[in-house]
């Protein structure tokens, strides 16, 4: 535990620190990235070492606050979420350190970093608290320090809009938050998380508590529909803490649904049902919005709604699996939520990291004038393309690998054996008397499988449950032959339905508009569209969506291309999801801004086979 | 060893028949149109012709570019070892391959994708997006389709999907079947840019798709997209045939002669579809995705309720 705690003085005596450094940003630059990375080096060792397989190390201290300890313990499900905690944030700073440098003078760097500082320290101490009030305290350092984080150009409307929009929101979930740990206390007479047990108390309770849980920490997580702060936050926020925010401050949000989860007990079949609806919800609406999107980094934080519904749909899997016995779903819906967890974290922040230096290089966020980067930036480019690549959960790269056991979790749920399909094996009523547990209790034993079989590493020693009867470790020793069927097959599927298909969309969208046009090259055709888009000011839009006729009238102009496309995937959207109004000409484009075919004829005619732009070089 | 020698067989039997299936497709179109119509084997001239001639690159493109085929052409490659011919055992098989499956044609089509946005053409643009606007329909079609296969099998594997399809499947589920038949038959015509969607001859109109997107490819960069587009069509049809001649419950040698017709009927009927209908107009298209994706849902919820 030694480590961790240095970890967290480090980067709590480091903050303070660098409110010393006040006025002199030259110092500021260099202490505040250096303490994060010390520690976060500090605490990423003993991290690091439980995750893989080192025993549960722990902390507890008496203090003044009655009804408990200062309870502080790094176990694998904290170290899941620790690990990537550390890293990105320590990556992150030292992108920040340089990020920063054109503000230095214009703002307070110093207090920039005490806050960057404190939300590590923050988020850091939330996976670790085994005390509510210690967990609370802990979860509103960290919304304040990130409030701060987002409000640091605060003198414009937007971001001001934004924090307001992220501090309401987070503070809306806390109450929750803070209603769920009282039910909870009271219950257990200790506010300790050692103590928390509702194996034996009414199942209204337990329902009450999961309601709460999903609604509080699934605002900070950002399941729809409430996500509300994300879009507004993380465009808000300086790229390298809205790589931190999206990569591993809302998974913050996960890891307090999980570990309420593993206070719970055996699940009615209700819990994971309504995770995989949210997941499925989250994840199809996502990434639904994120087509829709302009702003680059608006576009990443829809994506990262989408992600999170991901890790729902995996951890509603997980408990369906527990609900319904069959370990080999448990398995692997929980530990291909958390394994999607570290990806997302490891992914969405690079994509973050990217997207600020294109911002840093170009000076825009809007795609639709961004273009030609991956001939100029040529590193950041690839890298943004294998990001957007692993987001897409394309093989062979790390969102696949989580995807594929979130998937085939609910395959397996679906596939029946024979045997299970007429001898009803897996619908077993729930049993919620009829279960032996330990003391850490069913859910937490097979999160702990599932953490231990999702990672990559042999070091299960304890057997996944203490009930585990013959058939059971029959079954995890021989793959999917024996795993048992699910009720409410019928559902299983929806994940499937549209994510693998937009998310190609999405990643498309994301590189498409980066290396698509040179930035000069297209303000020139700005230019030339708008003056010759002003020169026919009587035409009415027309609708630019089946052109059937009009052959070789493809011009070469961004703007209709562009505009096309987004008017087709918000078409699509529109037309056979949210069933919105009808518009009489293309729908996603304000009148005013569609081109017209007079404006479109007026620009210099060309031939689709030879581009102006470009001339062939023969090899 | 002799396991060894089939899958190879199984492969290498899919590598050099998938274009003549094109040829097929073609030759029926003739006929219907009265034509004498290209040889059989076209397409294989045509790539010989194609691996023969120099490149032309545009000076707007990067390695994406010039990536793209050889990933497309191997990620389709990769997609045809996971799936079974003629109810034997696939190359590649394990548990949930069929998630690997979907996504192996999901990386195709992106990075068919992003060679299409990155030659920096507007008209590229536009079929890049409707690509993308049309797979984000299918996929679903496809995966549901898939999954109420694993639902009816009771195996999450390609390979044991097939194996444990019997005519004794077909009498307890059969008009499930017949809709995930029917519903997949959609998705090959979309996926593989056939007339009631696009039209694979032109590629000047402002309605194509994936010839739009390739337009700026030549020389063997050319000759790998046709290919791959021709085991696209062909691992699609695997997929059709392999349910279909499931119902025959045919054993040893019969059941690759049923299979090779299946397939040869299958380009039949494609040709026939090609030959009495007109190109949809592209605003319709996502209402014939909703239908295939309605009777996948039906199949799914029809299997669902009957085998639990």
């Amino acid at each position: 535990m030694i480590g961790v705690e240095l970890a967290l003085l480090i980067l709590i005596a480091g903050a303070f620190l660098c409110l010393a450094t006040l006025g002199r940003p030259a110092w500021a630059r260099v202490v505040g990235p250096t303490v994060a990375v010390l520690g976060c080096a500090a605490g990423l060792i003993p991290s690091a070492t439980v995750l893989i397989g080192a025993a549960p190390i722990s902390l507890r201290l008496p203090w003044l606050i009655p009804l408990g300890s200062l309870s502080l313990e790094m176990d694998a499900l904290s170290a899941v979420f620790a690990v990537p905690i550390l890293l990105i944030t320590a990556l992150a700073a030292v992108y920040g350190a340089e990020y920063l440098r054109p503000y230095e003078g214009k703002k307070e760097t110093s207090a920039s970093w005490f806050f960057f500082n404190m939300l590590t320290a923050s988020m850091l101490l939330v996976v670790l608290a085994r005390n509510a009030l210690l967990f609370l305290l802990a979860w509103e350092i960290m919304s304040l320090a990130s409030f701060f984080l987002v409000m640091f150009e605060h003198e414009k409307e937007s971001v001001q809009r934004a924090g307001w929009v992220y501090l309401i929101a987070t503070h809306i979930g806390t109450a929750f938050i803070l209603v769920l740990f009282v039910l909870l206390g009271r219950q257990s007479g200790t506010l300790d998380f050692v103590g928390f047990s509702l194996t034996q108390a009414a199942p209204a309770l337990a329902a009450t508590i999961f309601i709460l849980a999903t609604i509080g920490f699934g605002t900070k997580a950002g399941f729809i529909p409430v996500h509300v702060w994300l879009p507004e936050a993380h465009p808000a926020a300086p790229s390298h803490v809205s790589a931190v925010m999206s990569g591993v401050m809302i998974k913050t949000g996960v890891y307090g649904l999980v570990r309420v989860l593993t206070f719970l007990g055996t699940p009615p079949y209700w819990f994971g049902w309504t995770l995989v609806g949210v997941g499925a919800v989250s994840g199809i609406l996502g990434v639904l919005f994120a087509l829709a999107q302009h702003d680059l980094k608006r576009l990443l934080a829809y994506s990262s709604v989408e992600n999170i519904g991901i890790i729902a749909l995996g951890l509603g899997i997980g408990l369906l699996g527990v609900s319904c016995d069959s370990p080999i779903m448990a398995t692997l819906g929980f530990a291909g939520a958390l394994l999607h967890v570290i990806n997302h974290a490891i992914f969405k922040s690079l994509l973050f990291l990217g997207a600020g230096s294109v911002l840093h290089a170009c000076g825009t966020r809007d795609m639709n004038r961004l273009g030609g980067l991956l001939r100029r930036m040529r590193v950041t480019g690839l890298i943004i393309l294998v990001g957007s690549a692993a987001i897409c959960g394309l093989p062979p790269l790390n969102g696949f690998v989580s995807e594929f056991m979130i998937y085939f979790g609910a395959l397996t749920g679906l596939a029946t054996t024979p045997d299970g399909a007429m001898g009803g094996a897996g619908r077993r009523p729930h049993r919620r008397n009829g279960l032996t547990r330990t003391d850490r209790g069913f859910g937490r034993g097979l999160l702990h499988q599932g953490i231990r079989h999702g990672l990559p590493r042999r070091t299960a020693q304890r057997p996944y449950h203490p009930r585990a009867r013959g058939g059971a470790r029959h079954a995890s020793a021989h793959g999917h032959s024996g795993s048992t069927v699910c009720r409410h097959r019928s559902l299983r599927s929806a994940p499937f339905a549209s994510h693998s298909a937009c998310c190609i969309g999405r990643g498309g969208h994301v590189i498409g508009c980066c290396s698509k046009y040179g930035v000069d090259r297209s303000r020139a055709v700005d230019a030339r569209f708008n003056r010759s888009r002003s020169s026919g000011p009587g035409d009415t839009p027309r609708v630019l969506a089946c052109p059937s006729a009009e052959g070789p009238e493809c011009e070469h102009d961004r703007h209709v291309g562009l505009r096309l496309r987004r008017a087709i995937a918000s078409h699509a959207v529109q037309r056979f999801l949210l069933r919105g109004s009808r518009h009489a000409h293309v729908q996603g484009i304000p009148a005013d801004k569609l081109p017209s075919y007079a404006a479109i004829r007026t620009l210099p005619r060309v031939g689709i086979l030879r581009k102006p732009h470009t001339r062939c070089a023969s090899r | 060893m002799k396991t060894l020698l089939l899958h190879a067989f199984m492969l290498f039997s899919g590598l050099i028949a998938a274009p003549f299936l094109l040829g097929v497709i073609n030759r029926t179109k003739a006929l219907f149109a009265g034509r004498k119509g290209a040889p059989l084997f076209q397409l294989y001239f045509d790539m010989a012709k194609l691996l023969r001639k120099g490149v032309t690159y545009s000076r707007t493109t990067t390695w994406i570019f010039r990536a793209a085929p050889v990933i497309g052409l191997s990620a389709v490659m990769t997609a045809m070892t996971l799936m079974p011919l003629a109810r034997m055992s696939a190359p590649l098989s394990f548990p949930g391959d069929l998630v690997l499956f979907a996504y192996c044609l999901g990386l195709m089509r992106f990075v068919t994708v992003l060679a299409a946005l990155d030659t920096g053409s507007s008209f590229e643009g536009m079929g890049a997006s409707r690509e993308v606007q049309f797979s984000a329909l299918a996929e679903p079609v496809l995966i549901i389709a898939i999954a109420a296969l694993v639902c009816a099998a009771g195996s999450p594997s390609l390979t044991a999907i097939f194996a444990a399809m019997t005519r004794a499947t077909w009498q307890a589920l059969g008009p499930a079947l017949v809709l995930i038949v029917a519903a997949l038959l959609v998705i090959f015509l979309v996926e593989n840019a056939r007339i009631p969607v696009d039209d694979p001859n032109t590629h000047l109109e402002l309605t194509m798709i994936h010839e739009v997107m390739v337009l700026d490819y030549s020389g063997p960069d050319l000759a790998f997209i046709l290919y791959a587009a021709s085991l696209k069509l062909w691992v699609l049809g695997t997929l059709i045939v392999n349910i279909a001649i499931s119902f025959l419950d045919l054993h040893g040698f019969f059941t690759p002669l049923a299979f090779t017709a299946g397939m040869l009927v299958l380009a039949v009927l494609v040709g026939i579809i090609e030959s009495i209908m007109a190109r949809l107009s592209l605003l319709k298209v996502p209402r014939l995705l909703m239908g295939a994706l309605v009777l996948a849902v039906l199949a799914f919820a029809f299997i669902a309720r009957f085998t639990s």
